[in-house]
This record gives structure tokens, sequence and C-alpha cells, in this order.
């Protein structure tokens, strides 16, 4: 058993776990920017994460694009893979045994410090070591409570008028009016400046009108755009344009992906807005300490 | 002049710099201190160029970025040098240089158009403080370069190397999270969450792995200093990946 401990607990396990995420998430960049995988990956952001981890909103075929300029390479590499559905199910459950082995090692490898913590033994950097890990650690479960927990529902693409969005809670996202926008009109106007996407693709500025039911009765009438995203209550209601969507090539615009209404509750987020910043504060203070650190030795 | 000229004109004279340095880097102290200022005023202006014709920094485009990865990598040697602290690793940075721009100039020479993303605040705070890790990054990849390439003959200087490589290298990796936590803020006012699964997201937390990696490797007695050399010097060619799969 407490051989065991101590390979959970190893530096060495730490390494090549860390190590194996790096691959694990080549690859996954990989699949997302592949034609034939790329929408899959990209519905894991249409529900949450665990739901994901069973079924997929949505699997589309292997796409053979010819003028997706990476497309040799994929079809050589991901040529034997199986479908897009399997495979990205399949690389998400690698992913969650690695993250979880990772927490794994984390508890198990700070076992002394805290040990030390609590018998008042720990010197300023141990300290600083210690928070840092713990920081991480808690970054991670904000990324798990994310995953677990909240509201991920989008008005599938493409978006239209009257077009609802079902809700937990018997609430319902109605799509009321599609306002499209003349760019002259918008000008200067934060966040709209031009409508124009790095890749050159162009856009047309929207401004989407909704109102929200809950049991049938109006709540709430809002509107939102691009970057313009709207609040009721704890829901967030944003507009993500099909070219925030693909992050590939355009070759898409036919084959499926546009711009979506996205209702999302992240109860991760205020956990990763404070914890995140902190664990960055606490890296800061170890680096900016280290000359004294190596002076005390 | 356009940009694509000065930025031939900057990666000449980085080049004739980097061949002047293999002899004359060791014999004068003030080596650095006094050539460096004219490849990077030439990058200097090459940027500028960027600014003046797309409204704002290098945002999205392997070569823009890269052109300004040059340039703050440049800076941060002239800085080193005029402390007379850049003896003997300036070769290196400025081979790490040369890299950069022989890769950019394999790519589109391109600049992002004025787009409204890069008119967000949050958008800005993220692709600069990127910018910075990435240069400080690099930078402790030359170091680690060159632990690796003077190790053997002689281990003091190797040894001091390393040390500074792990320092520019923590640095790096605490402005690179940052950036990625303004990105995350960037992604829930854009996209709806703070995270989201696509191909940024995955070549992110593959760097971010990747440098906690090389941070814990030198714990490890195993690994030893070659070991630890080579990683480090992985980050470079991880940058270089990283920026290839933000290419639009």
């Amino acid at each position: 058993m407490r051989k065991l401990v101590r390979i959970l607990g190893s530096l060495e396990l730490t390494l090549i776990l860390m190590l194996l995420v790096s691959l694990w998430f080549a690859l996954g960049a990989i699949l997302s920017v592949s034609s034939q995988y790329g929408n899959t990956v990209r519905s894991l952001n249409d529900q949450l994460v665990w739901k994901s981890l069973f079924e997929l909103p949505h699997s589309w075929d292997k796409i053979w694009s010819a003028s997706f300029n990476w497309v040799q390479i994929h079809r050589e590499m991901l040529a034997g893979f199986p479908s897009p559905d399997r495979t990205v199910r399949a690389w998400l459950w690698g992913a969650f045994a690695l993250a979880l082995l990772l927490g794994i090692n984390l508890l198990f490898g700070i076992r002394h410090w805290l040990g030390d913590l609590f018998r008042a033994r720990l010197d300023f950097r141990r300290f600083l070591l210690l928070a840092m890990h713990v920081l991480f650690g808690v970054v991670l479960v904000g990324h798990l409570v994310s995953a677990l927990w909240g509201v991920k529902a989008v008005g599938q693409v493409p978006t239209r008028a009257r077009e609802r969005i079902q809700l937990p809670d018997s609430m319902v996202l109605e799509v009321e009016e599609i306002e499209v926008l003349d760019a002259k009109d918008v000008a200067g106007r934060e966040g709209e400046r031009v409508w124009m996407t790095p890749d050159r693709y162009l856009r047309q500025p929207v401004r989407v009108k909704y109102a929200l039911y809950k049991e049938g009765q109006p709540v709430h009438r809002g509107q939102v755009g691009t970057f313009l995203p709207d609040t009721y209550e704890d829901l967030r209601i944003t507009l993500v344009p099909f070219s925030f969507r693909s992050q590939v090539s355009h070759d898409f615009v036919g084959k499926g992906v546009g711009p979506q209404i996205a209702v999302t509750r992240n109860p991760g987020v205020p956990i990763m807005m404070v914890f995140q910043p902190l664990w960055i504060l606490c890296l800061l203070a170890y680096v900016l300490a280290t000359p004294r650190f190596r002076a005390e030795r | 002049m356009s940009y694509v000229t000065l930025f031939y004109l900057a990666f000449g004279l980085h080049g004739l710099l980097f061949l002047a340095s293999l002899r004359l880097e060791k014999r004068s102290r003030f080596f650095g201190a006094v050539a460096l200022p004219v490849p990077i005023l030439v990058a200097g202006f090459c940027l500028a160029a960027f600014v003046r014709a797309s409204g704002h920094l290098p945002s999205h485009f392997l070569f823009e970025r890269f052109v300004q990865l040059g340039l703050w990598i440049g800076i941060l040697l002239w800085l080193d040098a005029l402390r007379g602290r850049a003896d003997g690793v300036a070769r290196y940075i400025l081979f790490l240089i040369l890299v950069l721009y022989a890769v950019a100039a394999l790519f589109p020479k391109e600049i992002t158009p004025p787009v409204y993303r890069y008119a967000l605040p949050l958008a800005k705070v993220f692709f600069e403080l990127e910018a910075w890790a990435f240069a400080l990054l690099a930078y402790a990849s030359a170091f680690y370069l060159r632990s690796l390439m003077e190790g053997r003959r002689n281990d003091d200087e190797a040894r001091s190397a390393l040390q500074r490589a792990r320092r520019y290298l923590l640095l790096g990796f605490v402005l690179f999270l940052a950036s990625q936590f303004f990105g995350s803020l960037w992604s829930l006012q854009g996209w709806g969450d703070y995270w989201m699964w696509g191909k940024m997201s995955a070549v992110g937390v593959v760097v971010w792995f990747y440098l906690m990696f090389v941070l814990h490797a030198r714990y490890v007695p195993a690994c030893g200093r070659i070991f630890e050399g080579a990683a480090g010097f992985g980050v470079f060619v991880l940058l270089i990946a990283y920026r290839m799969a933000w290419q639009p």
C-alpha cells in the first residue's frame, strides 16, 4: 500500500502525466483542425461535457475537403480512425482519465507539505510551493465543476426567427427578430467596428432580439450582438457568429456550421475568476522570491 | 518602404549580426550593446509598418507575430547586453531569432486586418501578454540550448545557463498563464464560456503542461542536465507549432 501511495505521489508520475496531457491535447488540436473530425470536436461546446462523454449532440460524417490545406496530412494520419463520434468521445474519456490521475498524483504529491503545514514546520518557500500546487488543484476542480454542472444550450444553425431553445426548469428562449445591420451604421462602436474576420471572411453584423419564457410566460426580453451578450438572472445569452465557431477553413460554411445563440450558466466561472489569478500571483511571488531562496540555501 | 522589404532587411541584418557574433561576441563585451540596435531598429520599423497598415499590434498571423516576437527577444537581449549579462549567449539568441524569421518567411506575408475582435481590451491584453510570455520563453530556450552545446566543455557555464533559463522560463510561464486567463475572459464575453473546445484551447493546454513538465524535470534526478536542456529547448519548437495552429 505504501509503495502504491509513493508511486501515485511521485514526481516521476507527475512528469509522465504532464507529457501525456501535452501529447493528448496535441492530438485534440489535430482532431479539431481536421476537416474530418473538426465539426464533431466543436460540437462538444454545445452541451455539458459529462453528457458528451456518453453522447454527442451532433456527429458529422467524415468530410473530405479538397480545399483544406492540411487535408493530405490528416487523410494519412486519421484515415484508420473510427467514426468522428467514437473518436472524439474516446479522446474526451482519455482527457478525463488523465485529469483524474493528475488530481490523484497532486493529492499524494503534496501530502508531506500538508503535514508540515499543520506541524508548523513549513518555511516560506515551501509554503509558496504548497499554495501554488493547491491552487492548481482548485483550478482543476473548477474545470470539473464546469464539466458537470450548469446550463449549456444552443440554438442550432441556422438561427432563425421563431426558433426555440429548450432550457432546464421549463424555460424556453425564443428568437423574436434577427436584424441585419449595415456596417456603416455601427462604425466606431466598440466591438463592432469592422466586419471582417482575420481570415478575411466578410461578416454581416446582426442583432438578435429574443424572449425568455418560463412555464409559458415571458419573463425577459433582450437583444444580443457580437461581443454584446445579455444576462438574465444567472443565465448568459451570447450570439456566437459562425466565424468564431469555425476556427478552420470556411469550407465548412456549406457543411453545417453556422451562427448560433448560446445560453450558458457555468458555476465554474467564479472559481476560475478567483483562483486562477491567485495561482498566477502565487507563481509570481515564487519567481520574485527565488533569489532570496537561493541565498538562504 | 513596405513592411515586407523591412522584414527581409531585418532578417538579413540579424543574419549578419549572428555571423559577426560567432567571432566577436566573446572578444568584446560591448559587441552586443553596440551592434544590436541596428537590426532591432529595422525590426521596430517593420512592426510600426504593420501597425500603420492594420491599426493595431499583430494578432493572428504567424508572419506578423514572429516579427514582433523577434523584436521583443532582441530588446531583451539588448537590455541584457547593456548590463553586461549577454556574454556567450547572444549567438544562441540571435540564432533563435533567425529561425523565427526563417519560419515567418515561409508563411504568407499577411497582417491581420483591423478586425472587431481585436478592438476589445481583453483581446489586446491577451495578445500582448502572450507576445511577452513567448519572448521570455524563447529567451529561456536560448539558455537551454547554450547549456546543451557548452555543457561538456564548461560545467560552470552550463549550470549558470540552466539557472537563468529556469528563471526566464518561470517568468514566461507566469505571463503565459496570465494571457490565458485574459483569453478566457475574452472567450466568456464572445463565446459564452471561458473554455471552448477547439484548436486554440487545445494548443494552449499543450504549451501549459509542457512548460510544467520542463519546470518539474529538474527535480527528478534521473532526468539529468542534458535531458532538461533538451526539454527546455523543446519549448521553442512548441512555440512555433503553437503559432502555426493559430494561423487562420
